[in-house]
This record gives C-alpha cells, sequence and structure tokens, in this order.
C-alpha cells in the first residue's frame, strides 16, 4: 500500500457548497467560538475547496462507493441541532434507552443531529476535576486546553471529507482527566440522528493527563429513516504518559446513514489504550483509525467487530505507527457478512525509523453467511527498523459444516446452530466492551441481525 | 410380550462419494442394552454412526434406519437428536466463543422444547429448564465424570485435551439423556484413568430408559462397558454376531478369521 495520506490528484470535484463554511463561521463567532477555532475553520474551508471529493482512484476510496451521498450531499441540512433538554428525562426515549439504568453513573453527553442536547457531567467525576462537555462549551472555556489539540492529530488536509468536517464542525465533546486521577465512573457519549436529510459533523477531543485512567464509550444510533443522513466524525484521543484509557465506540446506525470518521490516538510513554469499535448499522460505513505509539513502551491493543446484512457496506482502515521503541500493538478485527453485504479490511502496521523491540500484531478474521456476501482483507507492513516482532494475518470463511453438523447432532435447528456459531465468533471483542448491559444489547443485536 | 427394539437398521446400503460403503447392514438395538460393533479400520463403522446422525456427506442408497418404529431417513440431524439420538463424537469440533454451559443450556432446551412441538404459533409446550435448575444439574452431572466446574465456563472444545474432549461428550450424553447412544471410538486416544472414568460415566447413564452401541476398534473399553452383545462388522456387513466372549476371541485371533468367512459356532 501506498501513503495513505497522498491524493492522487486527478478532476477536482466540488465538495459542498461555500455557504456552509461562512454560515458555519458565523454561528461559531456568535457563540463566542476563539477566533484561533474560527481560523482553523477557514482555512480547513480553503483546504476542502482545494481538495474536493476524494477521487475514486484514492488508494482509501477504491473501495467503498460513496456516490448516492455525493449527490445527494448538497441538500443536506449541516446545521439543525435536536432541541436542548433540561433533564435527561426530556430526551426522546430511544436515546435514554441507550444508557439505560446506567444513565445516572456515568458523566454524559448527547448529541442530537448536528448539536448537543444534553450534558450533565456526575459529580464524582466534577470533584475529580474531570471534564465531560461539548467541544463549543469547551472552546469557551477550556480553550487554553483545546488550542494545542483540536486538529493536531487528523491533518486538515487529510482529505476533503475530513477538512469539509473541520470546517462546518458541529458538535462534539471535550474529556478531560487531569494527572493521576482515575475517572470514578465511565463516560458515556451519545449521538443520534433524527431524520433523514440531517449531516452531523462532531469533532471530539479526548485527554488523559499522566497516570490518569478512563472508561469511555460513545454510542452512535438512530432508528431507520428514508433518505440520506450523513455522519462526519473526527476524534483525536490523546494518552499521557503511563495512562490508560478503555474507549468504546459504537455505530448502529439506520440503513440510511452514510458515516466517515476519523480516529486518531496519541499514546505516550508506557500508556495504554484499549480501543473497542463495534459496526452494525449504517448503509456505507468507512472509518480510518489510527493508533500512534509515541512514547517508548506504549501499547494499543484494538479489537473490532463488524456485522453487515442486506447491502450494508463496510470499510475499516486502521494504522499501527510505532514511532518509538519498545511498543506493543495488538489488534483484532472480526467481521460477519450475509446477505449482500460487503466489508474491507485494510490494515496497515507502520513502523520507523529507531522502533526497536516493536511488538506489532494484526489479525481480520472473517465469516461470510452468504455466497452473495463479500469480504476483503488488504493487510499490510512497512518496516523501517530491524529488531522487531510483526506479524499479520487474515482469514475469510464460510461456517464450517462440521461445526453446524455438530451442534446439529445435540439438537440445536440450524438457524440455532449458525446463531451460536456467530456469536461465539464475536464473543472474544464482545467481552472486550466494558459495560454488561453493553454486552447484553449487542448480543440481542447480533442475534437479531442472524434472523 | 413382543420385542419392540429402538433402533431397527434393515440391510442399510450407504455410500460416499459413489463408493459403498456400507452393503448390507442389519443391527437392533433396544433399550436396555449393550450393544459393541468391533471392525478393523475402514469396515465402515464410522460411517454407520454418521449415517445414523445425518451427516449430509453419506448418502443411503437402499435399506432402512427405524428410530422408535419411524424412518429417521428424511430427517435433519437435528430432529433425530431431538427425537432422542446421539452420538458421541469420534472427533468433537471446537465451537470457539461459546461456552460449555451457554451449549449445554441451549441444546438441552432444543431437547425439552422442541420447535416442531411449539411452531406454527401454537404454545409452546415447556419453556426449557430454569437457570437456577440447570446449573444444579450441569453440577451434580459434571461431578460424576470428575470434571472441575471451571470446565462449564470454557469454549466449547476449545484447547480441550483428547480425554477432557471425550469427557465433554459423555456429559452431553448425561445432559440430553437419549434413548439411544452410539459412542463413536470414544476410547481412542484415551488413558487408562481417562477410560475409566469415562466408563464409568456411560454406565453410571445406560440402565433400561437408554439403549448404548459402543464402535470400537480395540478390546479395551470392553473391559469396563459389559456389552451384552458383540457383532464383529467387516467390509461394510456385520459378518459375526454373539456374546461378550466374543470380544475376547477377537483380541487372542485378530479380525482375519472373520474376513475369512470362517464359520464358528458362538455361545
Amino acid at each position: 500500500m501506498t501513503n495513505a495520506t497522498t491524493t492522487p490528484k486527478t478532476t477536482l470535484r466540488p465538495i459542498a457548497p461555500e455557504a456552509w463554511e461562512t454560515t458555519a463561521r458565523a454561528r461559531a463567532q456568535q457563540q463566542g467560538e476563539p477566533d484561533w477555532a474560527l481560523e482553523q475553520r477557514r482555512i480547513a474551508a480553503a483546504q476542502a475547496k482545494a481538495l474536493g471529493l476524494p477521487s475514486r482512484e484514492h488508494e482509501l476510496w477504491r473501495r467503498i462507493d460513496f456516490r448516492t451521498l455525493e449527490q445527494g450531499l448538497a441538500a443536506l441540512d449541516p446545521f439543525h441541532a435536536g432541541p436542548a433538554a433540561a433533564t435527561f428525562g426530556d430526551l426522546p426515549a430511544g436515546l435514554q434507552a441507550v444508557l439505560g439504568e446506567d444513565a445516572d453513573r456515568a458523566g454524559v453527553l448527547v448529541q442530537r443531529d448536528a448539536g448537543v442536547a444534553f450534558e450533565r457531567n456526575a459529580a464524582e467525576l466534577e470533584r475529580q476535576g474531570v471534564i465531560v462537555c461539548s467541544l463549543e462549551r469547551a472552546l469557551t472555556r477550556h480553550a487554553e486546553l483545546l488550542r494545542p489539540r483540536l486538529g493536531a492529530l487528523i491533518e486538515p488536509d487529510y482529505d476533503g471529507y475530513a477538512a469539509l468536517g473541520a470546517a462546518i464542525r458541529s458538535g462534539g465533546a471535550f474529556v478531560w482527566v487531569p494527572d493521576g486521577v482515575e475517572a470514578a465512573l465511565p463516560i458515556r457519549l451519545l449521538h443520534g440522528l433524527d431524520a433523514a436529510g440531517r449531516l452531523a459533523a462532531p469533532r471530539s477531543v479526548i485527554v488523559l493527563g499522566q497516570q490518569a485512567r478512563a472508561t469511555i464509550v460513545e454510542e452512535q444510533s438512530s432508528a431507520a429513516a428514508d433518505g440520506l443522513a450523513f455522519h462526519l466524525g473526527g476524534t483525536e484521543v490523546f494518552l499521557g504518559e503511563e495512562s490508560k484509557l478503555v474507549f468504546a465506540t459504537l455505530q448502529e446506525w439506520g440503513g440510511n446513514v452514510y458515516h466517515y470518521s476519523n480516529q486518531r490516538a496519541r499514546i505516550e510513554r508506557g500508556a495504554e489504550l484499549q480501543w473497542i469499535q463495534t459496526v452494525l448499522g449504517g448503509r456505507m460505513v468507512k472509518t480510518n483509525s489510527y493508533f500512534d505509539l509515541a512514547g517508548p513502551g506504549a501499547s494499543a491493543y484494538v479489537h473490532g467487530f463488524m456485522f453487515g446484512d442486506e447491502r450494508q457496506h463496510f470499510h475499516l482502515h486502521t494504522l499501527q505507527r510505532h514511532l518509538a521503541d519498545h511498543c506493543t500493538s495488538d489488534l483484532l478485527i472480526k467481521g460477519c457478512l450475509k446477505d449482500h453485504a460487503r466489508s474491507v479490511y485494510q490494515g496497515l502496521i507502520q513502523v520507523a525509523e529507531g522502533a526497536q523491540r516493536t511488538d506489532a500484531y494484526q489479525a481480520n478474521r472473517n465469516l461470510v453467511l452468504s455466497d452473495t456476501a463479500r469480504a476483503d482483507s488488504i493487510p499490510g507492513l512497512e518496516i523501517l527498523a530491524n529488531d522487531v516482532r510483526c506479524t499479520h494475518g487474515a482469514t475469510i470463511g464460510s461456517v464450517d459444516p462440521e461445526q453446524m453438523y455438530y451442534l446439529m447432532a445435540r439438537g440445536l435447528p440450524r438457524n440455532t446452530a449458525q446463531r451460536l456459531i456467530v456469536e461465539g465468533f464475536f464473543t472474544p471483542v464482545i467481552d472486550r466492551i466494558p459495560l454488561e448491559g453493553i454486552r447484553e444489547h449487542l448480543r440481542q443485536v447480533i442475534q437479531r441481525k442472524i434472523g | 410380550m413382543s420385542y419392540a427394539p429402538e433402533l431397527v437398521i434393515k440391510d442399510l446400503h450407504v455410500g460416499i462419494e459413489g463408493k459403498e460403503i456400507l452393503k448390507g447392514l442389519s443391527l437392533e438395538v433396544g433399550k436396555g442394552e449393550i450393544h459393541a460393533l468391533m471392525g478393523p479400520n475402514g469396515s465402515g463403522k464410522s460411517t454407520l454412526a454418521n449415517t445414523l446422525m445425518g451427516h449430509p456427506k453419506y448418502e443411503v442408497t437402499s435399506g432402512e434406519i427405524l428410530f422408535k418404529g419411524e424412518s429417521v431417513l428424511e430427517m435433519e440431524t437435528d430432529a433425530r437428536a431431538r427425537a432422542g439420538l446421539f452420538m458421541a463424537f469420534q472427533y468433537p469440533v471446537a465451537i470457539p466463543g461459546v461456552t460449555v454451559a451457554n451449549f449445554l443450556r441451549t441444546a438441552l432446551n432444543a431437547r425439552l422444547a422442541p420447535p416442531e412441538t411449539n411452531g406454527g404459533g401454537a404454545m409452546p409446550h415447556k419453556r426449557g429448564i430454569a437457570p437456577k435448575e440447570f446449573r444444579a444439574m450441569l453440577k451434580e452431572r459434571m461431578g460424576l465424570l470428575k470434571m472441575d466446574e471451571s470446565f462449564a465456563g470454557r469454549y466449547l472444545n476449545d484447547g480441550f485435551s483428547g480425554g477432557e474432549k471425550k469427557r465433554a461428550e459423555i456429559l452431553q450424553m448425561a445432559i440430553l439423556k437419549p434413548e439411544i447412544a452410539i459412542m463413536d471410538e470414544t476410547d481412542s486416544g484415551l488413558d487408562i484413568d481417562a477410560l475409566r472414568v469415562v466408563s464409568d460415566g456411560v454406565n453410571a447413564l445406560a440402565g433400561p430408559a437408554m439403549g448404548v452401541l459402543v464402535i470400537t476398534h480395540y478390546n479395551r473399553i470392553l473391559n469396563y462397558i459389559k456389552p451384552d452383545k458383540v457383532h464383529v462388522m467387516v467390509d461394510g456387513r456385520i459378518q459375526v454376531s454373539g456374546g461378550a466372549d466374543l470380544a475376547l476371541k477377537l483380541e487372542s485371533q485378530g479380525y482375519d478369521w472373520v474376513r475369512d468367512g470362517q464359520e464358528v459356532e458362538l455361545s
């Protein structure tokens, strides 16, 4: 694979109405966004215009089809925000149900469409100095914490969509865990898309100080709707020295949603990131997750799964970037596809010069349940150090008929046997998810998808 | 009172990829009986076991298999199992990510409340076993097979030793309580201690409610499980049947005399 960040120059395809950027900036200014952030928007808008839509020849865009979105993009509303809720109980029942009984035991932030509708930090977290708030609020209250970080990991010229997202940024969360603090409660970030025709471009910044610890669960869900909706997200995660973060991002959009997001994590010396990603919903879903092992002894454990049915199409791209010595990265992405669903996993391990004693592992396992479904796996290694251990592997297969026979020989009907095998296939990833309520929910979604 | 065997196999011919393996095999196993089916490698023992369970690879070209008086040939594997037919696998398959406990509860519920009894919108007759009751049952049966409690939480056959796999097969039998159990070379790969535990388990479960067909290459397991009848299978057919002493004769004289078609008087 070539360098993921180079875009072959072809005919420029304009990305979105220029009015969006000016409107977005005017609104942000009104909300008191600092000048440097407004300037970021302006520069990003210029870049979006210069870059245009990603070329279909681009290595990271060849295997996913965003044409329907491209045609409908200009008609979407990037400014509609769901009404603010004074209390958690004022939120729509569907969003409340996502948190269920755990709502009181967490720092909570809820975004509806293009704006944060509800934020409530828990008193225990507040006492610890943990900040959980909307990015907009953070830009007015904690600007000095954000300034060196917002946009530091997602290059504003990464591609046209990323630039557009930075220009029309709407919502997102800011989480700050001070040095030495172990966050007493999990932090739950919710995002709902209320209807078709909406575009949300949240950008979140997560910061853990030295030796800080936290668990963050980000959930994205919407009811199925007629017509397009687009989630254009970005998350930047900073792990201070010897900190530890469990970050789970669970995506369950309705079948009308296009999803493109960039996730970046920078992991300093001795810090550990546990990253969990599940992809269940959406029409076309593309995510780029980059893990920078930036200080000696840093580690990243990445576990993800996707389960596609009907005509869902997923493209997950990961990059394990070893920039320092003695770092560990361990990645496992599992995919299960049925009906006409399709998945592409494209992973790369990069080991920089001098990143000796690197231990990097990348595995992609796929289970294809129908003849019309398809999974592709594109692993890659780029190694510039000589004392490293890097391995990768990929498998694509259907359900083993001998497993089916064995289970059926114990009286399990065919669909029950298949459900058990698929559940078992996902179990190693589900077991990583921090909250039992979420684990149980995921099992139910999987069961429903298997049918 | 007429004798009505649970399992009746009549002149069974079975092929795989066009090659005939079973060539007119007949056998009857009744409840409360223990039968041993012995034979050299390649005689068709495992083909018989898997044909009884309905493995899709094997094609029945003629003959009949009756279970409780009804033909099973049109039944899928799972329906045969729910009806009360069980096979302990020679090579149990690993199902990663599925715990022994979860699997067994799912299997037991399928046997207790088969989908065919509650399909078509009818009210289910039974709702399956309560979790608490199941846990107690599992603990008790695992004790019988001298299995550690942690076994229930392990993934089915995943990383199990040969002995653990065979024990897990017997555990499944103990939970599902079949009416006919086929042990497909359950003794293979077991050391003497494991063989004793497995045999003790089979003996404890065997009784008036269950018939057992022990398929084996060696005599060894028959020192622990005492058969009522011994059948010798060579080249896809049962050549000789007799009492427990037939196994002893096989041990001392091998299979050649059967193969030679020698007429033997058996007590």
